[in-house]
This record gives C-alpha cells, sequence and structure tokens, in this order.
C-alpha cells in the first residue's frame, strides 16, 4: 500500500508544482490521476519513484510511505528494489536495444535466475513482442513500444507500477488494448497501479478508484463508479453530456476553455 | 608498391592501439556525455606503471600487466568518485573543464615520479617477421594481437553481459535507465575503470615500441582525430577510425613527407598533422564521423 501524505513539491527551489497533496494506493487495486496538462500528475509519479532528484524538484513538505516504509528520501534503485517502478510518459526504451535487452534491463536489480522465465511471460502477454524479439527496438511502432515499456517494467517484478500516460499518442483502439492489458496484470499477477492518463473514460473503465487534479492539488476524489456518474467529471473530462451523446462543437470548445478553469 | 604494403600493413598493426585507446574515450563520452581530455595522460601513466612493476618491483611481464591494470582501475574510479561525480548536474563544459585539470595533473605527477627522461619498455622479443612482402617486427605484431583481443573482450563485455546492457541504456537514457533501477553513478564509475584499462594496456603496447616517456600523453591524445573520424559516441568507429588513423599517418609519412621535403620546407612532422587533416575532411562531409549515431526517428 503506497501512502501519499501531504506532499508538496517545489522545482528550481521556487515554483510550487504540487501544494499538498495526500491519497492513496491500495495493495491490487488501480487508481487513476485524471486532469489536465500542467496539473502535477508526472511530477507526483516522479516524487514517489524517487525520479525527481535528478530533475532539480524537490519534497519540500509531508511524506511518502510504501508498506509503511518512508520512501521519500530514498535513491531510484532503492525504490525499485521495494517494487515500486515507474514507466516514464513518452515510451522511452532504449532505442538501440533490441526488444529482448530491454526486457532484460528491466531486471537489472533483480539477482535471482528466473528472469528467462519472467521474459517469456512478458511475451506471453504481448504476443507481438515475441515476433519483434530481435529487433532494435526504436523502430517498433508506438503501440508495441509502450508494451514494451510496460514489460519492461514487469521484469522487476513490482508490486507497483507508476504508469504515466499509456495512450498518449496512440490510436483509440491500441489505447484501449493497452489499457486491458494493464487491467489483466492486475487480476493475474496482483500488481498495483497508479494511472495517470489523458483519455479519462476509458481509464476509469478499468480503474478502481480515482482523483482528480487541478494546479497541484487534488480537487476530487471517488470510486471509479462516482466519478464516472459524477456530472461535472462527465463534462469537464468525459466530453458527455446529460443525454450519453458527443457535445457539439461548439460546447466542447466551451469546456474545454472550462476545464483550464 | 612494397612501400605501400609496408606502410599499410605497419599502419593497420598501430592502428588498432589506436582503437583500443579511442574505446576507452568513447565509453566515457556515451555513458556520461562528457570528454575525457586527460585519455592519454592514463595511456601514459599505464606504461609508467607497467615500467615500474617490471623494473622496480621485478615482476614478471604477465604480473606487470596484472598490476598495470589494477592500478590504473583503481585510478579511474578514484578519478570518477573524486573529480567528475561531485560535478554530475553540473554544466558539461566545468566537467570538460576538469578533466583539463586533471590532464595537467597527472602530466605533473608522471614528471615528478618518474622524471622526464625516456625510458624503455622491452617487454616483447626484437625479431622481424617477413609478411606479405613487408617487415613487420614482433612487437607490433603483440601489440595488433592484445589490442584485437582486449577489443574482442570488451565488445562481449558490452553486449553480453549485464554491466553492459547497463551501460548501453544509461548511454541511451539516463532517466528510464534510472527508472529499471540502474544506479547511474556506479555506471560512470564502470566507465571510468574500463577507460583507464584499456588506456593503459595502449600505453604499455604503444610504449613497447617507442619507450616510456611524457611524449606518450601526446600520443594518447591521438583519440581526438580517432573519435572524430570514427564518431565520438560509436565504438565500432572508434576502432575503424584507429585503423585509418594509423594507415593515414603511415601514409604522410611514407609519401606526403617526401614531397614536403621536396618544397624545401623541413618535412617530418606530417605524421601527427595529417590525421587532424582527414578529420577535418570526414567533420565536413558527415559531422556525425563515419559511424556516429543518428538518432532512430520513425516516421
Amino acid at each position: 500500500m503506497l501512502t501519499v501524505n501531504g506532499v508538496e513539491v517545489i522545482y528550481s527551489k521556487v515554483i510550487l508544482v504540487i501544494k499538498g497533496i495526500s491519497f492513496e494506493v491500495p495493495d491490487r487495486q488501480i487508481v487513476c490521476l485524471l486532469g489536465a496538462n500542467g496539473a502535477g500528475k508526472t511530477t507526483i509519479l516522479k516524487a514517489i519513484s524517487g525520479l525527481l532528484k535528478a530533475e532539480l524538484g524537490v519534497i519540500t513538505d509531508g511524506h511518502i510511505n510504501w508498506d509503511n516504509r518512508r520512501i521519500d528520501r530514498m535513491r531510484p534503485e532503492e525504490i525499485v528494489g521495494l517494487g515500486v517502478v515507474q514507466v516514464l510518459e513518452g515510451r522511452r526504451l532504449f532505442r538501440h536495444l533490441t526488444t529482448e535487452d530491454n526486457l532484460k534491463t528491466g531486471a537489472h536489480i533483480r539477482k535471482d535466475h528466473a528472469v528467462k522465465r519472467d521474459i517469456d511471460m512478458v511475451y506471453e502477454l504481448f504476443p507481438r513482442l515475441n515476433d519483434l524479439k530481435k529487433r532494435t527496438s526504436g523502430y517498433l511502432s508506438g503501440g508495441e513500444q509502450q508494451m514494451l515499456v510496460i514489460g519492461r517494467a514487469l521484469m522487476a517484478k513490482p508490486q507497483l507500477i507508476l504508469l504515466d500516460e499509456p495512450s498518449l499518442g496512440l490510436a483509440p483502439m491500441l489505447a484501449d488494448e493497452i489499457l486491458k492489458k494493464v487491467k489483466m496484470i492486475q487480476t493475474e499477477e496482483g500488481t498495483s497501479f497508479l494511472l495517470v492518463e489523458q483519455n479519462a473514460k476509458a481509464t476509469l473503465e478499468i480503474a478502481d478508484y480515482g482523483y482528480i487534479m487541478e494546479t497541484g492539488r487534488i480537487v476530487f476524489e471517488g470510486s471509479a463508479e462516482q466519478l464516472i456518474n459524477n456530472e461535472d467529471i462527465k463534462e469537464f473530462y468525459i466530453g458527455l453530456s446529460e443525454l450519453g451523446q458527443r457535445k457539439s462543437y461548439r460546447e466542447v470548445k466551451h469546456y474545454r476553455r472550462r476545464k483550464r478553469w | 608498391m612494397d612501400m605501400f604494403i609496408q606502410l599499410l600493413i605497419s599502419g593497420v598493426l598501430v592502428g588498432t592501439v589506436y582503437g583500443l585507446i579511442a574505446l576507452g574515450f568513447v565509453l566515457v563520452y556515451k555513458s556520461s556525455g562528457i570528454l575525457n581530455l586527460a585519455q592519454g595522460e592514463l595511456v601514459m601513466l599505464g606504461a609508467y606503471i607497467c615500467y615500474t612493476g617490471i623494473n622496480v618491483l621485478h615482476l614478471n611481464i604477465a604480473l606487470a600487466f596484472l598490476f598495470t591494470f589494477a592500478v590504473s582501475g583503481v585510478m579511474g574510479i578514484v578519478i570518477s568518485r573524486v573529480a567528475i561525480r561531485p560535478l554530475v548536474g553540473q554544466p558539461l563544459l566545468s566537467v570538460i573543464m576538469m578533466t583539463i585539470v586533471l590532464s595537467i595533473g597527472l602530466r605533473g605527477i608522471a614528471i615528478l615520479a618518474w622524471g622526464a627522461e625516456t625510458e624503455g619498455l622491452s617487454i616483447f622479443g626484437h625479431s622481424y617477421y617477413h609478411i606479405a612482402g613487408a617487415v613487420v617486427s614482433e612487437q607490433s605484431i603483440w601489440a595488433f594481437a592484445l589490442s584485437v583481443l582486449a577489443v574482442v573482450a570488451f565488445a562481449l563485455y558490452f553486449q553480453k553481459t549485464k554491466g553492459g546492457r547497463a551501460m548501453r541504456a544509461v548511454a541511451e537514457d539516463q532517466q528510464a535507465a534510472q527508472s529499471v533501477g540502474i544506479k547511474i553513478i556506479n555506471v560512470f564509475d564502470h566507465s571510468w575503470l574500463i577507460a583507464a584499462v584499456v588506456g593503459a594496456l595502449g600505453g604499455i603496447l604503444l610504449a613497447s615500441g617507442s619507450g616510456v616517456s611524457i611524449e606518450l600523453s601526446h600520443l594518447g591524445l591521438k583519440v581526438l582525430p580517432v573519435v572524430l573520424i570514427g564518431g565520438l559516441d560509436s565504438i565500432q568507429g572508434a576502432i575503424i577510425g584507429g585503423v585509418i588513423v594509423g594507415i593515414a599517418e603511415n601514409m604522410a609519412v611514407g609519401y606526403l613527407d617526401p614531397v614536403v621535403s621536396d618544397w624545401g620546407l623541413v618535412g617530418g612532422g606530417l605524421r601527427n598533422v595529417f590525421p587532424y587533416i582527414l578529420a577535418l575532411f570526414i567533420l565536413v562531409v558527415r559531422p556525425h564521423g563515419l559511424f556516429g549515431q543518428k538518432r532512430i526517428e520513425r516516421i
């Protein structure tokens, strides 16, 4: 169980990006963070995984606990060792390495000898990667690359995956497929997810619980069901009107404007 | 024609050693983006350490090699931890200035410890062989063979082992490497260790022909045209660039120096200049060098 308690993040000593955020990710659950660009979703993921430290970002207040251990002062590799792995936004694979070598780097912190078996497990989950195992990963398609970065994270045998915008830049069908796999990993492996997404509708379909973030604060939270049925959320993040039809162009423009608050 | 083959073969033989030295340079650049301008000094110190092992500690040759690798390796790690690590995250220029400071400092230490005389380092036999019409010294064959061996060993390490994969991952994307739990500063240490060891081996091999002196640090700086030609971030480019520079300087000595002398100039200096001229031309045509990595961009 991950608990984030009153965390405040300041970038470059002056820019307050996260203004006291608290939430939790229970074991075996998918929790999503929704919100517009610049709300601080990615920053909070990096604060948890420890990657923030390399970016001149500092946690100035609050604490982050993972299974009752405080992790906000730990280095990224220690946090990975405890079973918390971040999948960065933008499909950051090692482009000149083959698919299989990418998967092997995912197991870097492990000392056991079951790596080969887990590679096969990833291939089973994403059969398409199996056909491309010797391919230089930079030449995979966007969807394949997203599968590969998720597979690479799985190689560390994580209990919690911090997944940042997996559907970014993918066709809607592919995005749905990726999210389905996320659900599958959760139910089959018991991995919990903290999922950052723009695609609110598809995300809430697989999530257990959700938080809405806005300019560094959490403004709303609830079970996925509550969020889906909440009128404001529907209007601002899913873009559906009362009758369940797409809003007209004018109205959508209006909602976009309001989304910025 | 005989002369051409002679120059070609001896060029290839010495060029492999240059390639080996350049490998260390490329590795540090790939993993951390740092131009290690002290690589020449690592080469020079390697030769001095081996000289000390043989002449002061009276080790046999195999032990002297191991002794050199051990001392150089430790030195590489110390440099990485003491001089480079505190500068991680600082502007790249400060780090590069630091390598210049290191290069001057290490040269000073060498003069203090061993003096400015040229010492002999004859560790290989003095026989000569005839190969394809060229006369080749035993020393240069050893230098070639050991360099090739070291390059192959390194390539296997880089491609097939966990440590090698971590290096390639860090070279590619530092933050993504961190996200899978790779400790970046360890990889930096690793790359300096390897740079120091391959540099030291290169130093021993060069010194076995030319003797041990401060001059080796300039010879070590042959890596600059080598990596400019091969591509700063390409391992195979370093090797091929090394061979190209080896051949080029020999050809310059054989064919261009006499011409320059005919013009009434003193001549004889083209060996050191020609590789840079070549690098200049190659950079104009191919700014990334012959094998430099272009980013993979899917369209």
